[in-house]
Parts: C-alpha cells; structure tokens; sequence
C-alpha cells in the first residue's frame, strides 16, 4: 500500500457526500417504522368525533359519552345556575379560566362554554385523572359540580376546581362545536369543520 | 490526550471495544482479490437486519390466534401507517434471504471455501441454513392464508414418515387433531422468539470462526503463508475501509433490485406471494396446486421423485444432510475453481442445472415425464455428492500461484 | 442418449404447461387504462359494486373512508348515494348478510370479496362477470363457463340480459365431447392390450379434433362471436364489458389500496438508491487507488 496518486481531498468530498445521502436514506428508511407507530385507521375511526343530540338532556341533567375511549361530560344548567357561576362565592384557584391549556379560546372564561347552558367536559380529574362524579345541586352543599372519589378534588359546575384541594386546573373543555341548535359535535372545534 | 480519546480509553480498560472493532475490522485482512461472489456475507447479514426489525414491527400488529391473524395481516396492509411496506420488506426479504445465502453458499462450493482449516466456518454456515428453513417455514404459517395452511399441513404430515410413533409426532407439533390455532401460536412463538436467537448465535459464531481462520478467496491460496515485518498477510487488506466501501457498493445493487421487487412486484408474480393465500385457511378446502415458496421447491421435488413416503422424505432429509459433509468430500489437489480440473466445471454445472430444475418441478404439478425428470436430477444431486471423493481428485489441476492474482 | 432427448423433450414440454389450467372462455384480457382513466372507471365500478354485489359480498378488511380519499369520491357523496345503511365513513365495507343463512340459500356463504382480485387474478374476474349463460340444468339458469357450475345466480341480468353458447361452440362442444369419449375407449383398449394400430390410429384421430376445435373456440372468443344475446339487457354488450371492466378495475383497488401509491413511491426510492449507488460506487474506487 502507497498512497500516490491519492487526491485526498476528494477521498474527504466523496467519504462525506455518500455519508450525507447515507444517513439521509437512514433517515427516510426510519420513517416508516416511527410513523407505524401512529393511530391506525381504525383507532383513528374508533376515535372519530361524537356527534350529541342535545333535545332530550333537560336543566340540571348530564349525559355521558365516550370520546377516543374517554367519558366526556354534557351537562345543562339553568338560568340561576349560571347567574351562580358568574358571582361565584366559592372560593376558586382559577376562576377566570386563564389557563389556555384547559380549553379552547373559544369558550366564555366564567361559564366555560359556547352556548351559557351547555358545558361539555372531559371527565378526567386534573388531579392523577380519575372519574369525577357529578354532583347536582341539591346533593351537596357546595352548589353542585364534579367530585372526584379519589382524592376528594371537587369542581363546580362550570369545571373550575376549587380552592383547598389536590388537583390544580380546572376540567378540561374539549374541542367542540354546534351542528345545530340541539346538536354538538366533539372533537370538531368552532371553525375547524 | 482528547476528550474524546480519554472517553475511549475510559471504555477501553473496562471492554474491549477498540480490541473488537480492530480485529474484525480496521486490522481485519482479507485477501485483496475479493470479487462478485464475495458481496453476499454482508449481504445476508443486511438481510438479516432486516428481517429481524421489520419482524419485530409486524408482531406489533399482528394477531397470532387462528380467528385473527388473517384479518391483522389485512389490518396491517391497510389501517396501519406504512403497515404494507414493513409487511412487503418482510415478505421480500425472506426470499432475498434465500437467493443471497443460496449465491453465498455456491461462492463457497466453487472457491473451496468449505475446505480446511475452514470446516467449522461451513458447519456453521450449514446450520444457519436449516435454522433459516424452519424459520421460513413458521413464518409462512402466520398469514393463515389457504397455502400457509396447505402448506404446513403437507410439511408437518412429514414426520408422520417416522415408523411406529409418526402420527403421535404429528398430533404432538400440531397440538390439535387438525392445524388450528394451537399450531400457529407455537409456530408464532418460535418464529419470533426462539430461532430467531438460534440464528443470531449461530450467525456469531460463524463470523468468530471465519475471523479465526481468516477469509478464503477466489484463488483459494492461504495469504497468511507471506507476511511483512509486521505480521501482516502482503496480500491482505484491512477489511475496514476497503471492503466496508466496496459492500456498501454491493449493499446499493442489492437495494435496487430489492426495491424494485418491493415497489413493483410484491407478489413477484405469484413466487413471494402466493395467490391462494390471499384466501383465509380453510381446513375443509385444499387449494388446486400445493407449492411450497420457491426456496424449498427443490427438496420438494427430491420428497415426490421417490415413489415411497418414508424413502421420499428420508431422501429430502439426506438432501440437506449431505451438504454438511462438503469440507470431507472434496478431495482435490487445489480449492479453487480456477486451478481445479475442466471436468470440476461440469459436474459443478450439472449440479447448478439439476437444483433449478428440480426447483422448477417442485412448483409444477406431477406427470410422469415430470416425475421422471425429477428422478433423474435427483440421482444426479446424491451422484454429486457420494461420488465427490472419487470425481474430485479426476485429472490433472493448474499450478497454483504463490500470491492471490488481482 | 435416449434419457437425454426425453430430458430435453420434457424440458421444452413446460412451455406449454400454461395451458394446462384448462381452456374457458371468454378468455379476453382486462382493458389496460391510464392512470387518469383508472380511477373515474375506479368510481363507476365501486356504483356497480355497491348497487348490486356490496348486498351479499362484503369487503370487510376495506373502510369506507380510505376508498373515499383514494378513489377521489368526497366523503358525503359516497356516503349519500353508494352507503344505504347508518354506516359511518370510518367504519369497515361491511354487510348485515348473515353467514348460516346464505350458505343455506346458495350452497356456499357467499365470500368476502376484499381479496378476491389478489387470489383470482383480475383477468379472471373479468372473464367471469362475462362469462354467464343460459343453462336450464342449473338452479338459477344459469352457468358460468369460467366457474363452472357457479352457486351463483345471474346478478347482473338486468343489465348485461341473457347470454347463450352460439350455435357453432356448441357444436364444437359436441365435437370435443365426442372425441374425448374416443379417446378414452382407444385408451382402455390399449390398456387391455387390444389392436395397438387400431387404438393409436384413433388417440391420434381424436387428439387432432379436440386440437382443431379448440383452435376454432379461440378463434370465435377472440371474435366475440362465442355467445349470442338471447335477452335484451340495458346495456349493449360493448356498455357491459366497459361496466365489468370499471367492476374488475374497483375489486383491482380494494385488493390492493395502497399499489398506485406504492408504485409512485417506489420510482424515487429507486432513483435515490441508484444516486447512492453512484456516489458509493466512486467513493470506493477512490480509496482502491491505494491497492495495488
């Protein structure tokens, strides 16, 4: 082995020009095996958003539906209730829903919602994301909202978590958005469709 | 010292990674004459890399129960992002596999490879081969299409040729009274788990027997026999960067045709992908031809040219068996092609001309002129190997040089 | 010497072992479309599909909404005129056929036919829907001269009417019928050692009959002249070879959904390796420089 005629910097342009295109063909072969990893068409389809026909859920009432294997929670309020919301006398550690991360810009800040009567939210504590249970107005003292069973985190009405508990943000609110007057779709934010 | 050099001497005196990566690369010599045929040992190990990451995606979505595994194959060339390339490379390598170590194999038969002090390399080289067979076959179960049923129905009910307990031995590897699910999920399991480890083991001590003997080449001479001041072969190179750069040359050509297969001919008009197993298994209904996948076809033919079944399989299992035997048979003068006897050529030929024919038959329904054709290659197949010892030392060989020719 | 002319003779027979799957007819390959044309005959197909075949054949690895994006069809068309149920867009091709009850009706549940173009082979499929005859024997009174004795009947009688052998193939039929019964008693004859001459001279006779109607039985299928409409349907014969194309070419997708995406990929990742292939290849003649 000699090494005349060697024009080394050619050997360095041709080492490094055939490393680049190497590694970017690494790169595009990754592709795949990273991309495989997203929802298949059929989570995707099982996690398609959920139409709700809001014309049989009466004042006071909640229904609940199962989005991308989630509960989510539609729950009407009244006149008075609402009027409650926006005077709230409980104590709050974010009444004014300045967190923009529990819901979408959309939403009024104080009933946390598109149409003051219809809230819709994500039934997953905020605290370690167990089940809320929903608590009307006239089962407990505290003007009715979400209580969670494993660590006593309670809600009100509008989602906003109160203040002397464990978990730190309010509820969720999804994206959703009217079809109609008495139909909601989630997962569909206002101006996406 | 560098940062860099300190962090590798750091490694260094607690494993021995520069140790390794000079031994079995950058002072690795091999014999500067490399040529065509030598591409295919970093080729089945591209392969190889290949089938293992690609399977490892596939068990991701696939389902090994006899009630879904053919829907999660559809699930995977259809709902799954990319499901349809990682399940094309997988199904493309597997024959890929088999052409590669096929041409890996005849490089070894017409250079001598096989022939001492590199026996052990060709053991092993023979046991990854049948690992490699078993391994096919499980995986061809797993689609549960109609062939992969038929299939392994024909291929298991082999062993119902072994005298006295043969049909306790088939209901034993079956696990039922048919092949059902039972059969899968243990075809599953040792498809993905076992053989897979086998073959990795065997792989390894394949590379740590060739780098203790060093590589043969197409001269078949030994270049440790001249050496420098040094200790160094004169007709060796460092295997790291010469034939790093000229694989990776080897590594573009083989993609090229592998893609082309992959984007273009998945089903490689019918030899990777057979169209009966796009019908889901169907224990009730045989498909009109059986064939197994071209790679096993001729030992199949060897199996249907014996007019008896024990005979018939013991003559697939000789098939295989005699293979192991090579580095004993050949007895002549020289290793290599280039300096053995014209007459070398010709048995070598024959043999090449009677394996496609028989892998021809094996995917054609029997006649009796087929079946006739088949028995004559197989006579000629066993011929080339019993009668090695006395065929090989025929004639007069060339004068070997001294130094490889390049 | 004599092994090795029928080794070669045996050799040269595999070239004919094509036709060793049986002649049928109509034996006219698929239209062969641009990729343009593909998909609008693409969309007919999947109307024929869903208004006549969807009923009993469900394609059930296939969902809705794929089809949708691949075949061009905007997700509310599809579903206002091809979809009859509340089926959601994401939801998989399926039917509500029940699988005991139909086996019941026709002898076999009918399959799903998701795959169906990847098993059978679109040239057969084509032949196929083309291939329904009149035939009194037969449940539904119908045939099929590619799938023999079919369970099933005529779907597509409304459009395509009533076919029947013309009264040449079966006259060609006859012939062949014959000949083999000639054939096969020249063959026991020879068995039981009879008049060896005798019994050739016949095999030889019947063997150039059956030769020489099939060549003609090619002939008037290439002609289109091997059925005759005895039924009017509301498609003309040329209309109903275009409808069975555009069914055959929509089965071709559903079979495959990703192939025109795949092919289109695969062009690039070809030119990217055969670039890669260059540079590597220059590469290493550089660094062999230093071999000698």
């Amino acid at each position: 082995m000699s090494n005349d005629g060697v024009d080394n910097g050619k050997r360095r342009f041709l080492t490094l020009a055939t490393s680049a295109v190497g590694a970017v063909g690494a790169i595009g072969i990754a592709v795949p095996f990273i991309q495989s990893w997203n929802p298949s068409a059929k989570a995707q389809a099982a996690g398609a958003p959920v139409n709700v026909k809001l014309d049989k859920l009466e004042e006071g009432q909640m229904i609940r539906v199962e989005y991308q294997g989630l509960p989510y929670f539609v729950v009407k309020r009244s006149e008075t209730i609402i009027e409650q919301l926006k005077n709230t006398k409980f104590d709050l550690k974010d009444p004014k829903s300045e967190n923009p991360a529990q819901q979408p810009a959309y939403v009024d800040n104080e009933t946390r919602s598109i149409r003051p009567d219809i809230v819709v939210l994500k039934g997953i504590c905020t605290h370690l994301g167990c089940v809320p249970q929903h608590k009307k107005v006239t089962e407990v003292d505290w003007g009715g909202g979400f209580f969670c069973p494993c660590h006593g985190s309670r809600f009100d009405l509008s989602g906003r978590v109160f203040a002397g508990v464990p978990a730190s943000d309010n509820l969720e609110v999804p994206e959703y958005s009217y079809v109609s007057d008495n139909e909601i779709i989630i997962g569909v934010g206002e101006g996406a469709a | 010292m560098t940062k860099m050099a300190q962090l590798m001497q750091w490694v260094d005196d607690r494993f021995p990674a520069t140790k390794v990566w000079n031994e079995h690369l950058a002072e690795y010599y091999a014999p500067k004459n490399f040529n065509f045929w030598y591409f295919f040992g970093s080729l089945a190990l591209l392969v190889l890399v290949n089938q293992i990451l690609t399977g490892i995606w596939l068990t991701m979505n696939y389902t090994p129960t006899g009630e879904g595994a053919y829907a999660s194959v559809e699930f995977i060339m259809r709902d799954v992002e990319w499901g349809w390339l990682l399940r094309y490379m997988h199904s493309t390598g597997a024959s890929a596999f088999f052409a590669v170590v096929y041409l890996h194999m005849f490089r070894g038969l017409i250079y001598g490879s096989f022939r001492k002090p590199r026996e052990l390399v060709w053991l092993f080289g023979m046991i990854i081969f049948v690992l490699l067979m078993a391994e096919a076959f499980m995986g061809y179960l797993l689609p549960w299409g109609n062939m992969s049923y038929w299939g392994a129905q024909v291929i298991i009910n082999l062993f119902s040729a072994i005298p006295v307990y043969g049909a306790d031995i088939v209901e034993w590897i079956r696990g039922d009274f048919l092949i059902s699910g039972a059969t899968l999920t243990r075809f599953f399991a040792l498809h993905v788990v076992a053989l897979p480890m086998a073959l990795l083991l065997m792989v390894f001590l394949h590379i740590v027997a060739l780098h203790k003997v060093g590589s043969n080449n197409p001269d078949g001479i030994e270049i440790k026999k001249y050496k420098d001041e040094n200790g160094i072969p004169l007709d060796g190179i460092p295997f790291h960067p010469y034939y790093t750069v000229k694989d990776i040359v080897g590594v573009a050509g083989f993609l090229f045709i592998f893609c082309l297969i992959i984007f273009f001919a998945p089903e490689m008009g019918g030899f990777f992908l057979e169209p009966p197993n796009f019908t889901p298994a169907d224990p009730l209904k045989t498909p009109a031809h059986i064939a197994p996948v071209w790679y096993f076809t001729p030992y199949y033919s060897i199996l249907r040219a014996v007019p008896d079944q024990q005979l018939g399989v013991v003559a697939m299992a000789a098939s295989l068996i005699v293979m192991f035997f090579l580095p004993w048979l050949d007895r002549a003068k020289v290793k290599s092609v280039r300096y053995k006897h014209w007459s070398f050529k010709l048995w070598v030929g024959l043999f090449v001309i009677c394996f496609i024919i028989l892998g021809y038959l094996g995917m054609k329904g029997p006649t009796p002129m087929r079946t006739l054709v088949a028995q004559i290659c197989t006579v000629y197949y066993f011929a080339f190997f019993f009668l090695m010892p006395w065929w090989s030392t025929w004639g007069e060989t060339k004068p070997v040089p001294e130094r490889v020719t390049h | 010497m004599k092994k090795l002319l029928i080794t070669i003779s045996a050799l040269m027979s595999f070239s004919l072992s094509a036709a060793e799957a049986g002649l049928t007819f109509p034996d006219d390959d698929l239209p062969v479309l641009s990729d343009d044309k593909l998909i609008v005959s693409q969309q007919r197909g999947m109307q024929v599909y869903m208004n006549n075949c969807m009923g009993c054949h469900a394609l059930s690895f296939q969902r809705y909404k794929r089809t949708s994006t691949d075949l061009k069809i905007p997700e509310n068309v599809m579903m206002e005129n091809m979809v009859f149920g509340d089926e959601k867009i994401g939801e998989l091709m399926t039917n509500n056929m029940i699988k005991e009850a139909a086996a019941n009706w026709f002898g076999a549940a009918p399959p799903d036919l998701s795959l169906i173009s990847r098993s059978r082979g679109t040239k057969w499929l084509y032949n196929y829907m083309r291939g329904f005859y009149i035939d009194d024997t037969r449940t539904y009174g119908v045939n099929n001269a590619v799938f023999k004795d079919v369970g099933m009947p005529h779907v597509l009688e409304s459009m395509q009417g009533l076919q029947d052998k013309s009264e040449k193939v079966k006259g060609l039929e006859n012939d062949i019928a014959y000949a083999q019964a000639d054939l096969a008693a020249a063959n026991k004859l020879l068995e039981e050692g009879g008049n060896a001459a005798e019994a050739k001279k016949t095999i030889k006779a019947a063997a150039k009959t059956i030769e020489d109607a099939e060549a003609e039985l090619i002939k008037l299928s290439a002609a289109g002249e091997y059925f005759v409409i005895v039924k009017e349907g509301q498609l003309n014969p040329q209309e109903f070879d275009t409808a069975m194309a555009d069914l055959v070419n929509f089965l071709d997708y559903i079979g495959e959904p990703i192939k025109r995406e795949r092919k289109r990929l695969g062009v690039w990742v070809l030119l990217f390796i055969l670039g890669f292939g260059i540079l590597a290849y220059y590469m290493k003649k550089e660094y062999w420089k230093d071999i000698h």
